[in-house]
């Protein structure tokens, strides 16, 4: 096991590493840009360097710093947490060419996987289905528009390169598809540096429900269930919940072994999360894998018992994964709030400034991953997350009230948050029938639902 | 602590190279070893003859340092000393919050060879190295002045933004 790891990221993710290394004994590096010097990470770790200025292309962006300062620091693992260089095949290969451990999938899995369109053919080709698409990159106009007539209007425009929802875009038209097109390219040479674009067929009311597995490099896998981020607000996750409400337990259990058999088949290794749509009728395509810890992954650890981060760690270090799937069990339901610095009455706007006050939810089954403290002051750099309220209950009755009284409960003063908003999703009749479908809060319009629960 | 440096021709002798030569090694040699002296003493003034060159340091009264904040950018005593004419002296008030030359990468830091305490150097000169996966990042002087102590040893590992070598600002409060 290592003795060092240098954590690259930052906010909560950064503080829910460096808890796992904690537990595990390990000594904890946090690597910080200027902006984060005052960050929880950095007060909590063993040991604290600076990589670069606030700007993330020059910090925890930049390979070599983030490198040289595990180097510098006696670090024999990078745990990269998500977003960032999480899913960068370069970074880890460069990582390994220094004798250093990337702390995730092997540099070659990470690149057999890298890219979207060549990941749904390889694992369409180990049983997944997948969403009708274009084959291959759109080439030019005319190659776009002869596709998306042969997978039939909507169809979604995505950039190979991107992730997390970024830069996609739905057209119903051929009209749509061409204005949109050149926009698209734009946006993912500039967000990404690589303007390849593919198209999919736009399922109309669909559900986003992910399966999350756990490989070691012996070829060991297991799942640990699945789940529903259906509540999103242009294509972002704003609730998570296990289990999936919108399957039976035993199509769930069919989903979650057939994503585990074909992955394990094409050769992963480590933590990674799968990606389906499912359509009404209950028909699922996997859309993407996530090869990386997700931010939602502690509704899994709500019913697993599972830490996956140190599952993540263990496997990166070579260690078999000791049990099998009858070990896994999964108990009660879970329900994770990504508590925003967003003004919500402003379309949303991002907020910065100042933490005057802060007071996390307790009581049974509740669960605050969140790197505030009173008198912490938010940059204004980085995305929106403050934190993440997960909630436990023995069903999803139980575990939406006390979401209720735990939402009531938390207290940011200082800084404008979305927290009002979550209040509205789980009183609403579409989140309670357990019928909540990805597009539903963009057709809807946020502040419509808003007004429509009372707010 | 604050010092005001004079450093002047002792004799009516015309300048020349000799000289010149001498007055680089009084200011390399001589001067960091007296500014440390000053520091640690109870004295108010040393003043050091060697060869022809007189160098007399004394603490800095508030305002003469206040007068050398204001005027950043005019030369130090000793690079004008070249053109200045016998008996001329010139003085450079150091004001306490010395400037510091910082890493701009994550490694391990090199001095460049030559630069010691005393070394003067021109704003933009390469003072060392930062040492990334082999990589060498340049450390560069902010400012004209003299290198005035090394805040982090050779071979250390280094952060970004770290304070690396302290730079005695060049000044020209007490200029002639």
């Amino acid at each position: 096991m290592f003795q060092r790891i240098l954590i690259a990221n930052r906010g909560e993710i950064a503080l829910r590493v460096l808890r796992a290394c904690r537990r595990m004994g390990i000594s904890a590096v946090v690597a910080y840009s200027e902006a984060d010097r005052d960050s929880r990470a950095v007060q909590l770790a063993d040991e604290a360097i600076c990589v670069g200025p606030a700007e993330s292309s020059r910090s925890y962006l930049s390979a070599a710093s983030i490198l040289s300062a595990a180097v510098v620091t006696g670090c024999e693992a990078i745990h990269p947490g998500y977003g960032f260089l999480s899913e960068d095949d370069a970074f880890a290969e460069m990582t390994r060419a220094h004798g250093l451990t990337f702390i995730g999938p092997p540099p070659e899995v990470l690149e057999r996987f890298a890219s979207k369109a060549g990941t749904r053919q390889l694992l369409g080709a180990h049983g997944l289905p997948t969403i009708p698409g274009s084959v291959g990159m759109l080439r030019d106009d005319d190659h776009a528009l002869e596709e998306a007539q042969r997978i039939g209007y909507p169809v979604l425009i995505k950039p190979s390169a991107g992730g997390g929802g970024r830069g996609m875009r739905m057209v119903r038209t051929p009209r749509e598809l061409q204005q949109a097109i050149t926009i698209c390219r734009s946006e993912a040479r500039a967000a990404f540096g690589d303007d390849s674009l593919y198209l999919e067929k736009w399922l109309e009311d669909n559900r986003h429900v992910e399966v999350q597995v756990i490989v070691d490099r012996y070829g060991n896998g297991v799942h640990v269930g699945e789940r529903d981020c259906s509540v999103q607000r242009r294509h972002q996750k704003i609730v998570e919940e296990a289990p999936s409400p919108a399957l039976a337990p035993a199509a769930r259990l069919a989903l979650a072994e057939q994503a585990l058999r074909a992955v394990v088949a094409a050769g992963y290794e480590n933590l990674g999360t799968l990606e389906f749509l499912v359509d009404s009728t209950g028909a699922f395509y996997f859309i993407e894998i996530n090869c990386r810890i997700q931010v939602e992954h502690p509704v899994t650890e709500m019913l697993s018992g599972i830490d996956l981060v140190v599952e993540q760690i263990r496997i990166a270090a070579g260690e078999p994964l000791g049990y099998g799937q009858s070990d896994v069990q999964l108990r009660g339901h879970a329900i994770e709030f990504r508590i925003n610095a967003e003004d919500v009455r402003h379309d949303f706007r991002p907020g910065a400034g100042t933490v005057e006050r802060y007071l996390a939810p307790g009581g049974p089954g509740v669960r605050m991953d969140s790197h505030l403290y009173g008198g912490y002051e938010v940059p204004p750099f980085y995305d929106s997350l403050l934190g993440k309220l997960i909630v436990w209950g023995e069903d999803r009755t139980t575990a939406i009230e006390r979401a209720r009284v735990a939402l009531d409960e938390l207290i940011v003063e200082g800084i404008v948050t979305n927290t009002a908003f979550h209040r509205a999703v789980i009183d609403s009749k579409p989140f309670v029938d357990g019928v909540f479908t990805t597009n539903l809060l963009d057709r809807v319009g946020s502040a419509a639902f808003l007004a429509a629960a009372g707010r | 602590m604050r010092e005001i440096i004079q450093v002047a021709r002792g004799d009516a002798a015309g300048s020349d190279t000799g000289s010149l030569t001498e007055l680089a090694r009084v200011v390399d040699e001589l001067l960091p070893p007296l500014v440390a002296r000053l520091g640690v003493s109870d004295l108010g003034e040393i003043e050091v003859r060697r060869g022809t060159w007189r160098v007399r340091i004394r603490r800095a009264p508030v305002d003469a340092a206040r007068a050398a904040h204001a005027a950043p950018g005019a030369p130090l005593a000793t690079s004008s000393a070249g053109t200045a004419n016998n008996g001329q002296s010139a003085a450079a008030a150091v004001p306490n919050d010395q400037t510091v030359a910082r890493s701009t990468a994550v490694g391990y830091f090199a001095l460049r060879a030559g630069v010691v305490v005393g070394h003067r150097v021109d704003r933009g000169d390469v003072l060392g190295w930062v040492d990334v996966l082999g990589v060498r990042k340049e450390v560069v002087a902010p400012l004209d002045g003299v290198v005035g102590r090394l805040v982090t040893e050779p071979g250390d590992p280094v952060e970004y933004g770290q304070g690396l070598i302290a730079l005695i600002a060049a000044t020209g409060a007490g200029a002639a």
